[in-house]
């Protein structure tokens, strides 16, 4: 009988192919998987193979929604603490900027209640995460403590305190309206005959305003593109502004008239709807109109 | 044909003003449902006596208030015009437009056919020769085809035959053509006039049959003159309230008393280029036709000649810039072709108007930041609560009340969607739209309203001061004749001084003026509200 012989395959051998698959896999790799990508491999070597890559903490397994537990590349820091704060710790750098919810963080771990305060607590001791809250939700999220959150969680620049600055919002939108409108009387007085020249000179790029902005203190922090390009966009919905193809804003014309049916007192009136001829309010016996008349 | 309910009110209003309760009370019957004689009698039995009905059915006829038809039992049935009742109060301004265009002779012409509902031309000439003796025929008669020939007037049809007792008009005929016998038979009738007072009498014996146009009617054509007011609307947009007067406003404030002609050319050169884009399309078939008006350079100089204005070449060019600058794409460049092709997009310019009160409404009601989310509806089209929060940059709950607060007043709607099919609310998306032609539909009866508690409360004012008006009316007389006295001035005003003390002392006087004032404000409020419900009504045409 011929006997098969087997191949000797070193346990380090073993490891690096079990490690080359798992780290081309993104999102981890289930056993089943694992098995059938590696054939060349008997059970026995895989399974030390991985237990040795997970004793040595290059892996790490982790249970994906249906259930399965799946082999990932441990990609997490590696702090001085037990297994628990290691496993906390890396399910909040995984979740980045965006901060995770601590329901989630205890589907993830599967540690109890108990158990992950615990851990939630020495980990907030030790600087290495911090708390926050989302606007606009009174949900605590954990993000690591040297990131900043995501603009979602606390709504950008023209937040304080999780309360939008409508103040600061309505400064900035008519600093930019009243920058705009200064150069474009700036350019028609320069070019009184050139209306080609008038209007292309009453352009402006909006890093102008952001420099502008930036320039005289109005806000503390840097105003970035995006933000300034928010501000903006609400007052083109205003109508003080209107933004080219390119990109370049410049004030609109002010628009001094308004509707004639404007001065008309009903046209504002807080009871017009029980206005009839003849009953209690009714146009001959109506205020507004007397006021109205009498003060031409 | 009658509206929604404040349309309604207001035309009964209207036609109470002109011809009173019993004729208000038929015109109200018909509005509020199209119907024959003999229901009509029967809804007002008790009311008013037939022959009263039928009067009051003849004179709005002949207004042109109500129109008629056949309906398939062979029955007349009466058909209400609310349009044409509302013409009403735009009057005073067809009258103006008839001044500026073609003199004063015009306006009397208007005023004629205005107050008699229809009149043929020879009796136009003879009323109009009776209030004023100084008239002269044959310019009456020029006017007057002048104004046929600009489609300003219209032929009433003729009667051709009669089935089931109702008339049948010619269906083709030109109704801009002048009669010719005006002229023959105002010659007979002159001569009748001043050879012999028999044959005067024996015409009046016998009604009148001489004249050689009896029977070919006459009226105002609306169409034509709403025509006539959309233009002005959109030029008063284009020029009046903002554009171009903005960027001439900022030259007047930096050159003010060195180059003053300079600020005044630019405005004079934009206001008359809009106005002859107009003018170009101004004999277009039909007159509230949406089609845009194309205008080339070319053809604004031959315009300018025409009109031997002062504008050459470059002032053309410059103006054409202007207004597509600053018209928010109402007035468009095609191309290049014959100096510089332009157009004016009506339609985009109606929108455009009704946006524009709109918003004025709103910003009225509410505050600056409604428009804002309004604008952000309109150009998002379907968005939810956060989405608006987020785009407005307002709080959640201001963009919340803000919204909520539309939606009372009828300026932006909501869609629920929902997840499940019981739309239960958890599940459900509310996505907030602007639907501009359900709010102007609102704003319609809306304007209607307005104009109803305009003319109530004019009307109030008037039976208010009817003491004050009548001893105003004795004085003037009396007044007059002092002036025709043969005193010397000083006496004069003296005693007319003296008159107006004793019957009108300051106070009265005072409040008199008041009155006058508060009369001419009404009448302006009026027809300014007339004005933009044209435009409204426009819209919805689109």
């Amino acid at each position: 009988m011929a006997t098969i012989k087997e191949e000797v395959i070193s346990e380090l051998e073993s490891e690096a192919q079990v490690m080359q698959i798992v780290e081309a896999a993104f999102e981890g790799i289930d056993m089943d998987a694992l098995t059938s990508m590696t054939p060349g491999l008997p059970q026995v070597a895989r399974q030390n193979a991985i237990n040795s890559l997970l004793g040595s903490k290059k892996l790490v397994i982790q249970q994906a929604p249906g259930g399965v537990l799946r082999l990932k590349v441990n990609t997490s820091q590696q702090i001085a603490g037990t297994e628990e704060e290691q496993v906390i710790y890396g399910l909040i750098e995984e979740s980045k900027t965006r901060g995770i919810w601590i329901k989630e963080l205890r589907d993830g771990s599967g540690l109890n209640q108990l158990q992950l305060r615990k851990t939630l607590k020495s980990l907030e001791t030790k600087k290495l995460i911090k708390t926050i809250k989302a606007v606009g939700t009174t949900k605590k999220c954990y993000i690591l403590f040297d990131m900043e959150p995501d603009m979602s969680l606390t709504g950008g620049t023209f937040y304080s305190d999780q309360q939008l600055d409508s103040e600061l919002i309505n400064t900035l939108i008519s600093i930019c309206g009243s920058y705009a409108a200064s150069r474009r009387k700036h350019a028609i007085e320069a070019n009184p005959n050139n209306i080609q020249l008038q209007r292309e000179e009453s352009y402006i790029r909006p890093q102008e305003i952001a420099q502008f902005i930036t320039e005289k203190r109005i806000l503390n922090v840097p105003l970035s593109v995006e933000d300034l390009d928010r501000i903006l966009e609400v007052a083109v919905l205003d109508g003080s502004i209107e933004r080219r193809a390119d990109g370049k804003i410049r004030a609109c014309a002010p628009r001094s008239s308004i509707s004639p049916l404007v001065s008309v007192p009903c046209a504002v009136c807080p009871v017009v709807e029980d206005c009839r001829p003849g009953y209690v309010i009714s146009p001959q016996s109506c205020d507004y109109m007397k006021n109205w008349l009498a003060s031409l | 044909m009658g509206g929604g309910k404040y349309e309604t009110q207001m035309c009964v209003i209207i036609i109470e003003d002109i011809f009173g309760k019993i004729v208000a009370k038929v015109m109200e019957t018909i509005l509020k449902e199209s119907c024959q004689l003999a229901t009509l009698m029967l809804k007002l039995k008790g009311q008013m006596t037939t022959v009263l009905i039928k009067k009051a059915l003849t004179t709005l006829i002949n207004f042109g208030f109500v129109t008629f038809n056949l309906d398939n039992n062979h029955r007349a049935t009466y058909v209400a015009d609310a349009d044409q009742i509302q013409y009403v109060i735009s009057a005073p301004r067809a009258c103006l437009i008839a001044k500026t265009l073609y003199g004063p002779t015009a306006e009397s012409i208007c005023i004629e056919l205005i107050s008699q509902g229809r009149l043929t031309v020879s009796e136009t000439i003879r009323r109009i020769k009776a209030a004023d003796e100084s008239a002269v025929w044959s310019d009456i008669k020029n006017a007057f085809g002048e104004l046929a020939a600009s489609h300003f007037l219209i032929r009433v049809p003729p009667v051709e035959s009669e089935i089931y007792g109702c008339p049948q008009f010619v269906a083709n005929f030109d109704p801009f053509a002048m009669p010719n016998a005006i002229m023959e038979k105002n010659e007979t009738n002159s001569s009748e006039l001043s050879t012999s007072d028999s044959n005067s009498r024996k015409r009046k014996a016998d009604s009148s049959p001489e004249d050689a146009d009896a029977g070919q009617y006459w009226r105002l054509n609306w169409v034509r003159f709403n025509g006539y007011l959309r233009d002005e609307l959109i030029i008063d947009y284009l020029i009046g309230g903002e554009s171009t007067a903005t960027m001439t406003h900022l030259n007047v404030k930096r050159e003010e008393g060195e180059e003053v002609p300079q600020v005044d050319r630019t405005q004079y050169i934009t206001q008359n280029v809009a106005h002859l884009m107009f003018k170009i399309n101004e004999t277009r078939a039909n007159p509230l036709s949406l089609e845009n008006i194309t205008a080339s350079v070319t053809d604004l100089q031959r315009l300018v000649r025409e009109n031997s204005l002062d504008l050459a070449k470059p002032d053309i060019e410059l103006a054409c810039q202007i207004l597509v600058d600053e018209s928010d794409g109402i007035v468009r460049k095609l191309g290049d072709s014959n100096g510089g092709l332009y157009t004016v997009d009506i339609r985009h310019a109606i929108r455009q108007i009704c946006r524009h009160h709109c918003e004025s409404l709103i910003r009225e009601q509410f505050e600056g930041r409604a428009i804002r989310v309004m604008r952000l509806l309109e150009s998002r089209h379907y968005l939810d609560e956060e989405q608006v929060e987020k785009l407005s940059m307002m709080s959640g709950k201001e963009a919340r009340e803000m919204l909520y607060a539309l939606v009372e007043e009828g300026y932006v709607f909501n869609k629920p969607v929902g997840r499940s099919t019981d739309f239960q609310p958890a599940r459900t998306f509310y996505l907030y739209y602007v639907d501009l032609p359900r709010t102007v539909r609102g704003l319609v009866e809306y304007n209607c309203k307005l104009v109803r508690n305009l003319i109530l409360r004019q009307r109030h004012e008037r039976a208010e001061n009817k003491a004050l008006l009548d001893k105003d009316a004795n004085v003037q007389p009396i007044i007059e004749n002092i002036r025709q006295s043969d005193a010397s001035e000083e006496e004069k005003e003296l005693s007319i001084k003296e008159v107006e003390e004793m019957y009108l002392p300051g106070p009265d006087r005072a409040q008199l003026n008041r009155y006058r004032r508060s009369q001419a404000t009404l009448l302006a409020a009026q027809d300014q509200s007339i004005r933009v419900l044209l435009a409204f009504k426009m819209f919805l045409t689109i």
